[in-house]
């Protein structure tokens, strides 16, 4: 008998899918996929049509009301995308600053090695927990009261260990004969970073600080722990307003004893839906946009 | 802003750098040993010698590169014009200005080919837009590269072949107009035409920049260069004008070698 083979066997199971997916193992796999849509699909429609009575400029533009009908989520639609442009702004640039000095900085490497580990468990922990953390530090020690700017500040610490790791990953993704070809032409360290590697990083950079924000801000956990409630009348004009915000207003509506609210609470789910659905098309094109500049 | 004529602050045979007793590792494995050798002005020095001794890291100490590396450090004295690169009193990115460097493997930057030759002029502060598009067009011509990329100045350097990224950083070395070329297998994926272009453009540069030529071709060391250096396993074997190097080697390993016959 031969001895068994490694590269024998893979050869042999590489046949072997291949004869498989030309017949069955293709149509399953393109089945699954399919029936994995149409239920993202179905649920959807569901909500639309639970919805639809809803789905209205008065329902957009409307404030809240104990009355089903007449509830409008204006002031929660606002408060969610004051917190995305603020959680932003808040995490993004020290996120960055903190991932390049990780990456670059002249760091002890032990201490740096120790920084990385505690990130992955800080991005691990639940997020009731940033919700009693940001309500003791923003709201109490700093006196900041429930307000956006406290809200803001809970949801940036909560996205920032993943945007620092995302960061991370995409300035180690250039190579680094780049920075050094910057460098031999007489750039400073810094000079080949800003000109050189961050240009180059910043389609990853975007996409991953995006999607970890609209992560972020569509949680509604840390924020009721925060002390946001439903029923807010105003939208907020500025960052030390009390507000609502979309998940929060959901979860106050499907709370809701009377069956009258469920059609508010799926229209308001479809509305927070098309934000994440802009916001990641956004981080897309952006994307996009930079591959074609750069060819990565 | 005219490029100015450089000045020779040194006669012809007077050095540019010189490399003494310096040893060099990467963490605890040494790879330059008690090298000391000196790299004529407005003169080439071809570098020469088997995979893995040395070679790259002694073109990356004499622009302070390895600076960059962790784990890499060396002992030694290497001066330029006399004064220690590695002295306090020396800012390293001035240095670098003066010594340019064509790598290995080719490294273009991301950007179109025309902010690739810019990026070292931009740098220096020359943003005239006039100044920028005539020396784009003349450093391409001295690599001979314009012909093939002058409808596509804005599109991706990453788009070109392997042999036109090589030429390109080659004008990007050139656009900046350093004292010192550290020229890194300069021509090890071009056609036979554009070496033979490359190595009459190292000849002409010759006049007015002191070259650092690394090559795996002994022909070529023979054609370009007017001083030969050997190294082996980190230390070098035998420097000699190149005349004399080819043709009357001391060390019979440095014989074996340019002969085809060596051993490792
Ligand atoms: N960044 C690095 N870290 C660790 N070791 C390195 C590094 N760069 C080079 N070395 C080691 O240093 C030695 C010399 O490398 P170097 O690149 O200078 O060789 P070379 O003469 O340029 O070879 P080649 O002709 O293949 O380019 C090799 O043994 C290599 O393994
Ligand atoms: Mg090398």
């Amino acid at each position: 008998m031969r001895p068994f083979s490694l590269f024998e066997f893979f050869e042999r199971m590489e046949r072997w899918v291949a004869q498989l997916g030309r017949g069955g193992l293709a149509l399953l796999v393109r089945l699954m996929t399919i029936t994995i849509i149409l239920l993202a699909l179905a649920w959807l429609g569901y909500l639309f049509w639970i919805g639809q009575a809803r789905l209205n400029t008065e329902f957009l533009f409307g404030f809240n009301s104990v009355v089903a009908r007449k509830a409008g989520v204006y002031p929660a639609l606002m408060g969610s995308l004051w917190l995305l442009l603020m959680v932003f702004l808040l995490s993004f640039p020290p996120g960055l600053a903190i991932a390049v000095h990780l990456e670059r900085g002249r760091t002890n490497r032990r201490i740096k090695h120790l920084i990385s580990l505690n990130l992955s468990n800080l991005a691990g922990i639940p997020s009731v927990v940033y919700g009693l953390a940001g309500l003791e530090i923003f709201a109490r020690q700093l006196n900041l009261g429930v307000c956006l700017m406290s809200a803001a500040l809970t949801l940036a610490l909560m996205a920032l260990p993943t945007v620092i790791i995302t960061c991370r990953e995409a300035i180690r993704r250039v190579p680094a004969e780049l920075e050094d070809g910057a460098v031999a032409l007489g750039a400073t360290p810094l000079q080949a970073l800003w000109f050189q590697t961050l240009p180059t990083a910043l389609p990853g950079i975007l996409s991953g600080v995006m999607l970890s924000i609209s992560r972020v801000v569509g949680e509604a956990a840390p924020l009721l722990v925060l002390g946001a409630v439903a029923f807010v009348p105003y939208a907020p004009s500025s960052v030390w307003d009390y507000f609502t915000l979309l998940p929060v207003q959901i979860f106050y509506w499907s709370n809701q004893s009377q069956p009258d609210f469920a059609p508010n609470a799926a229209a308001a789910v479809v509305i927070l839906l098309g934000i994440t659905l802009i916001f990641h098309l956004f981080a897309l094109w952006i994307r996009n946009r930079w591959k074609e500049r750069i060819h990565l | 802003m005219d490029p100015q004529p450089l000045e020779r602050t040194n006669p012809p045979l007077g050095e540019k750098i010189s490399v003494s007793e310096v040893n060099a590792w990467y963490g605890a494995q040494q790879v330059l040993f008690d090298l000391s050798m000196g790299i004529r002005t407005c003169a080439v020095t071809a570098i020469i010698g088997p995979s893995g001794c040395g070679k790259t890291t002694l073109l990356r100490l004499m622009n302070r590169l390895n600076d960059r590396v962790p784990g890499a450090r060396m002992t030694g004295l290497i001066r330029m014009d006399g004064r220690d690169i590695n002295g306090p009193d020396v800012h390293v990115a001035e240095l670098r200005k003066r010594v340019g460097m064509v790598f290995q493997k080719p490294n273009p930057f991301p950007g179109s080919i025309f902010d690739n030759v810019t990026f070292g002029l931009k740098i220096r502060g020359m943003v005239m837009r006039s100044f920028l598009n005539e020396r784009v067009e003349r450093t391409l011509r001295q690599v001979h590269l314009w012909d093939e990329v002058k409808d596509k100045l804005k599109s991706s350097a990453l788009n070109l072949s392997g042999g036109q990224q090589q030429r390109l950083c080659l004008a990007r070395a050139l656009a900046v107009e350093p004292t010192v070329l550290l020229m890194d297998e300069p021509a090890s994926s071009l056609d036979p035409i554009n070496t033979a272009r490359i190595e009459e453009l190292i000849l002409q540069l010759r006049a007015q920049h002191t070259i650092v030529i690394v090559t795996h071709n002994m022909q070529q060391a023979g054609r370009t260069s007017d001083v030969t250096a050997f190294l082996h396993k980190g230390r070098l074997i035998e420097l000699a004008d190149t005349a004399t190097f080819f043709t009357n080697p001391k060390s019979p390993s440095t014989q074996d070698y340019i002969t085809g016959r060596f051993r490792l």
